[in-house]
């Protein structure tokens, strides 16, 4: 019920009215289902019979006296093909609305979580969550719901129609019914964790074929083809099983919820046959009961289709309203500050762990506006949770991250990252125009500052050199372009943000150093007073930087300018001999014994 | 070769045949006893079904006016065996045709990923993968409903109505011409919309497709998209295609809900002739009961057209999808084997081009006549700007390609005529682009070969000094990592996928820009650790540290497609050319 409440939910202003209307024109549409008939028996029964009799009626007057009656009966199955055709349009209309709706509500929802969200949930789950799931709320709203109206409605009218005529007669009827739906209850526990885990198992094949597609060139690459096909079958097997184990419930019960259906209808014709024969009815009852038999019989019939619909239904719901109910951990507060970016970084005492591993530990520093800053250190010294704490990508676990004298949980976040021009360390690009990627933060962007930012980031040159310029369309994840000019393309992303804060993760490291130095150059003569945090590996990355910062477990063990750190002989020292080649064997050997690393 | 985004649809050029349908026939051929089976319990069915109105009419006609109680009971009873009958029928219906239905949405969907498995790197790249996902997983469970049983109820119902307008034309000919004139109206009808249907469900494909394309690639992307605080107008773009999906959608349920109440008016106009024509023109000639009979008949008579009406709609809509499938089973693969392909032998590794020309897109070479030979054991590093050509040559040594012109030899044999799969297993080959599939560490080393003990697994981490790290993760070796390799860095990632290609034990060994992001004292270790495995073996190097490339036995300077110079450190360094230009440019002042 708390998942048919929530769905009905997103059904909101005139919508609710439109979708009362269609339900409240089933009942009338089940009247007309009973008048036009009348109609038609009263023409056959007082008026053809006579005429077929009696050979003095004259033809012309029968049909004066048929045709008005056509024109009737006709006149409300119009209305009732136009009833049905207007209530289904606008069910699904509504329907879709709410889906239009719940689309919106969750795409949003997905968008802000957290990297521990993401890590925890796979994409084609909930790209099937959002699809697959979706629609099927979607169906409900339009039709499953309707339909057990529709039969509930028909059910309670003719079994008020028959105790009016026989009490006996129906209570006889009724005696069968619970065994109809004590079958029904029972498919329904027992259909729905089969349903649950093939949804689970269709989104595990949509992980593995999403995989396969974006991973198709280390498939080819280690041969395995075949055992990605091997993998394949394994999964689209058990999605086959699971399926068939769903049907299994299905032709166990269904047939025989029909099978019950069926006996009431039989039983009825012999227990009112025996009824009129022992003349506690009219034959006139009995047919009555025959005619309207249908209206009874047809409801318990679907029953079997109406649980099967139902908990698909209650199974897709829950998947997607625990989704739509997630809440994440790094948020604006509620009071944000909005106020305009200059771009001094604080970091005081700032300690982060995952999962209680310390990856940051008690580091301070005090970057101003306008400065740059390299930072170095071997893979998993923590510059990249460094700079996801200026971010605000993750939130600090101690201390604090200013930036202009404010703690960052205290800006509003789009207007936090709004001021701040990021360039990962893993390039993603969009399956778009080399021109909407470069304009990605900034939609609106004019077109010559757009390539002005390709220009400082080296990008023009080969960009402008793609079949269609700057409107080539590029291969999601950047596929089909080289990882330079993957990086050039997000740093020229990046600096079209034109922010006041500008975070470089290790981003040229795919590029030539001659192309290294000309965007070194144009960054700095193009944001004078922007502030640049520069990870990266190569020194020549780094070297101009106003002050270079080497992490080691978390902690800054060298700070200061080129000079200085080469004057210091540590490890910058070192990783300077050794990537200007002037290290020798014995130096390396000595580097590698004593454990610098 | 056109490209594609998410907010444009796929044209498609096909016209509307039967074709599509003939060609999943092949699907359904292969559970034909299914079909067979399935066919026949519903002729079961439906024959018991007509029983129960017949003991109906018998009960009120006979049984009762002559009471008739044993008779009525026998009957009666007689009449539930045969509910139970058509019970059974439809459960073994039931059964066969979800036997049949999800085991041919298994095999089209294995064909579909079996092709994907050949398909050009290309056909990925210039499409949204969302919309290959599509095909792949949405469209083809589409299929499986009226593959089954909307094929069997579709013969049923043409079965029935040329039974039942059998039937009236045995009762009144001159009658049933008038129900039956009710069907040309129709046809033209089904005619009219079927146009205006095919369009609305290709375009209900679409935008479904176009949807999904935006809503995968937000998922996969959405660190970017928060970075760049995009939120909101990427809301804005998702809800404009679903808004345009919900459009076609109408468009196509529109249609579609008009279709009953057609049939229905239709059905009651030809019946109200029934009465007018009888009365007017076969009075003399007619009883009531001809007329009552004929009217109840042509009820009948429009119930199959009402539901093979539905089936045909049904039918629209699954082509839509159908032949979508079928295009992507269609496109066509570059790279193959040969027909005539030969299994290369265990090779040397010693690589050859002579005279290659490459391009990816028509008259745009990227390789323009490269010739060298790399002896076997000896380790090449390319140099040069990005786009020079660099990554070609190692894609070309693969065979991700194919050449337009010129030859690649391994060991003297022509790699165009060998078998790809004989080629790659011998090599080893790091891409840019380090994937991480989900799963655990161990299994995405293992990546490289499948039968490799954990121990092996181990030790070739241990190689690439990856192991220290990985022992560090929550789980160790078993830790779990998603496709995106959220957990770990790029660095990381590298090393990763370092290890798989060690453990494949290569004799080709081809590192492109593999390294980049791995600190210089990993690559230092590293490159001690593997100076051993690089021994009798081939290799290329692509990279950009001098330090990476510095101990390679040969440089070659790609420039503009072409070896710009070639030759080891000292010998570049003596020609004070670009090798010369690029090795001081890394020098610093100081």
């Amino acid at each position: 019920m708390r998942e048919i409440k929530w769905t009905f939910s997103f059904i909101r202003g005139k919508n609710v009215v439109l979708l009362l209307f269609t339900w409240l024109s089933g009942l009338v549409f089940t009247g007309l289902l009973t008048a036009e008939p009348m109609i038609i028996s009263h023409i056959v029964n007082d008026i053809l019979k006579p005429m077929f009799e009696d050979s003095s009626v004259k033809t012309e007057d029968v049909i004066d006296q048929v045709v008005p009656l056509l024109l009737l009966a006709f006149g409300i199955i119009l209305c009732r093909a136009l009833l049905k055709f207007w209530a289904n349009v606008q069910r699904d209309e509504v329907a879709y609305r709410a889906l239009l709706i719940l689309r919106k509500d969750i795409y949003e929802k997905v968008g802000m979580q957290s990297r521990r969200f993401f890590m925890r949930n796979r994409s084609g789950d909930l790209i099937n969550k959002c699809t697959g799931d979706l629609d099927a709320i979607r169906h409900f709203i339009s039709w499953t719901s309707y339909n057990i109206f529709e039969s509930v409605t028909m059910m309670v009218g003719v079994l008020i129609v028959f105790f009016g005529i026989s009490w006996e007669f129906t209570l006889c009827l009724l005696a069968i019914s619970p065994v109809a739906f004590v079958m029904a209850i029972r498919m329904g526990k027992i259909v729905r964790p089969i349903f649950g885990n093939a949804r689970a198992q269709l989104s595990r094949l949509n992980t593995l074929v999403q995989e396969n597609i974006s991973g198709n060139r280390v498939v080819r690459a280690f041969c395995r083809e075949e055992y990605e096909v091997e993998k394949f079958d394994k999964e689209n097997e058990k999605y086959y099983e699971l399926q068939l184990e769903g049907n299994k419930v299905w032709v166990k019960y269904a047939p025989l919820l029909e099978t019950v259906a069926n006996v009431m209808n039989t039983c009825a014709v012999i227990i009112g046959s025996l009824l009129v024969v022992f003349e506690r009815i009219t034959l006139g009852d009995l047919v009555i009961f025959t005619s309207l038999s249908w209206m009874l019989n047809q409801p318990m019939q679907q029953l079997g289709f109406m649980i099967n619909d139902l908990q698909r239904f209650l199974t897709s719901c829950e998947r997607v309203h625990e989704l739509y109910d997630m809440d994440t951990d790094i948020k604006s507060p509620e009071h944000p500050v909005t106020k305009e970016i200059q771009g001094e970084i604080t970091l005081k005492n700032v300690t982060l762990s995952y999962d209680g591993d310390e990856v940051l530990s008690n580091i301070n520093l005090q970057i101003p506006a306008g400065a740059t800053v390299g930072i170095m250190g071997a893979t998993g010294s923590g510059k990249t949770t460094l700079l996801n704490a200026i971010t605000r990508f993750v939130d600090v676990t101690k201390g604090s991250v200013l930036i202009d004298g404010v703690d960052v949980r205290k800006y509003d976040l789009q207007h936090l990252r709004r001021n701040i021009g990021i360039a990962l360390q893993d390039v993603f690009l969009f399956s778009d125009t080399a021109e909407s990627n470069i304009a990605y933060g900034v939609p609106d962007a004019k077109t010559e500052e757009i390539y002005r930012a390709a220009k400082d980031a080296d990008a023009d040159g080969f960009v402008s050199k793609l079949p269609e310029g700057y409107d080539t369309i590029v291969g999601e994840r950047g596929m089909g372009l080289s990882g330079g000019q993957k990086q050039r393309l997000a740093l020229a992303r990046a600096l079209a943000m034109n922010a006041p804060i500008l975070v470089l993760d290790d981003t040229t490291s795919a590029v030539d150093l001659e192309t290294e130095k000309y965007i070194q150059e144009h960054i700095a003569a193009r944001q004078k007073r922007t502030t640049k945090l520069i990870v990266a590996q190569r020194i020549t990355a780094v070297k101009n930087a106003d002050v270079i910062l080497v992490l080691e477990g978390g902690r800054i063990t060298e700070m200061g300018t080129h000079k200085e750190l080469l004057e210091k002989h540590g490890y910058y020292y070192k990783i300077y001999r050794i990537q200007q080649g002037l290290a020798g064997e014995e130096e390396i050997a000595a580097a590698l014994e004593g454990g610098a690393f | 070769m056109a490209r594609n985004k998410y907010n444009v649809d796929e044209t498609l050029e096909s016209k509307f045949d039967a074709s599509q349908l003939m060609r999943s026939m092949v699907y359904m051929k292969r559970y034909k006893q299914l079909f067979a089976a399935a066919f026949c319990f519903s002729m079961v069915s439906i024959i018991c079904g007509l029983l129960l109105p017949l003991f109906t009419q018998n009960a009120i006609d006979e049984y009762i006016p002559n009471k008739a109680v044993k008779s009525l009971i026998v009957a009666g009873i007689a009449i539930i065996c045969t509910v139970i009958v058509q019970a059974v029928c439809n459960k073994m219906r039931s059964r066969a045709m979800a036997k049949a239905g999800q085991a041919i949405i298994r095999d089209i969907r294995r064909d579909l990923f079996v092709h994907l498995q050949e398909l050009p790197f290309d056909y990925f790249d210039s499409r949204p993968h969302g919309k290959i996902l599509v095909r792949v997983i949405n469209y083809v469970n589409s299929v499986s409903d009226f593959l089954t049983n909307g094929m069997i109820s579709m013969v049923l119902e043409f079965l029935s109505l040329f039974l039942i307008a059998g039937f009236m034309l045995y009762l009144h000919p001159g009658l049933s011409l008038v129900v039956f004139s009710g069907i040309p109206v129709f046809a033209v009808y089904l005619f009219s919309i079927k146009k205006v249907q095919r369009k609305a469900w290709q375009a209900q494909a679409n935008k479904q497709s176009n949807y999904t394309a935006y809503l995968a690639e937000s998922i996969n992307g959405e660190r970017v998209t928060q970075s760049f605080a995009r939120e909101e107008y990427n809301s804005g773009i998702n809800q404009e295609l679903s808004l345009e999906a919900k459009k076609s959608f109408m468009k196509a349920v529109t249609v579609n809900h008009s279709i009953w109440p057609i049939t229905l008016v239709l059905t009651k106009i030809t019946t109200y002739a029934l009465y007018i024509i009888g009365i007017f023109y076969f009075r003399e000639s007619l009883q009531v009961g001809v007329i009552i009979a004929m009217t109840n008949y042509a009820s009948r008579f429009w119930q199959p057209i009402q539901n093979i009406s539905s089936n045909y709609n049904q039918l629209i809509n699954t082509i839509s999808y159908l032949e979508r499938i079928f295009q992507l089973m269609d496109e066509p693969v570059t790279v193959t084997d040969e027909p005539d392909a030969e299994e290369l032998p265990p090779i040397q590794g010693d690589v050859r081009f002579e005279h290659v020309i490459f391009e990816y897109e028509k008259d745009r070479p990227i390789l323009k006549d490269v010739s060298f030979h790399a002896a076997a054991g000896e380790s090449i590093a390319l140099v040069g700007p990005t786009g020079a050509g660099k990554s070609t040559i190692v894609n070309l040594v693969s065979r991700f390609y194919n050449i337009k012109s010129g030859q690649v030899l391994i060991d003297g044999h022509d790699i165009a005529k060998a078998t790809l799969r004989s080629i790659r297993s011998q090599m080893g080959i790091m891409l840019q682009d380090t994937f991480i599939f989900s799963g655990t560490i161990m299994e995405n080393i293992r990546y490289g070969r499948l039968d490799a003990t954990d121990e092996e697994c181990i030790a070739a981490a241990k190689q690439v000094y990856a192991d220290e790290f990985i022992r560090k993760l929550p789980n160790g070796y078993q830790t779990k990592v998603n496709e995106r390799g959220d957990m770990l860095s790029v660095g990381q990632r590298q090393l990763l996928s370092f290890a798989r290609t060690l453990l494949s034990d290569p004799r080709i060994l081809i590192l492109d820009e593999a390294t980049s992001s791995i600190d210089t004292n990993t690559e230092l270790l590293v490159q001690e650790g593997i100076k051993q495995l690089l021994k009798n073996r081939t290799s290329f190097i692509v990279a950009h540290r001098i330090s990476t490339i510095k101990g390679c036995s040969r440089i070659m300077y790609i420039s503009d497609g072409k070896i710009a110079e070639s030759g080891n450190h000292e010998e570049l360094m003596e020609q004070k050319g670009l090798y010369y230009q690029l090795y001081t440019s890394q020098l610093t002042s100081e």
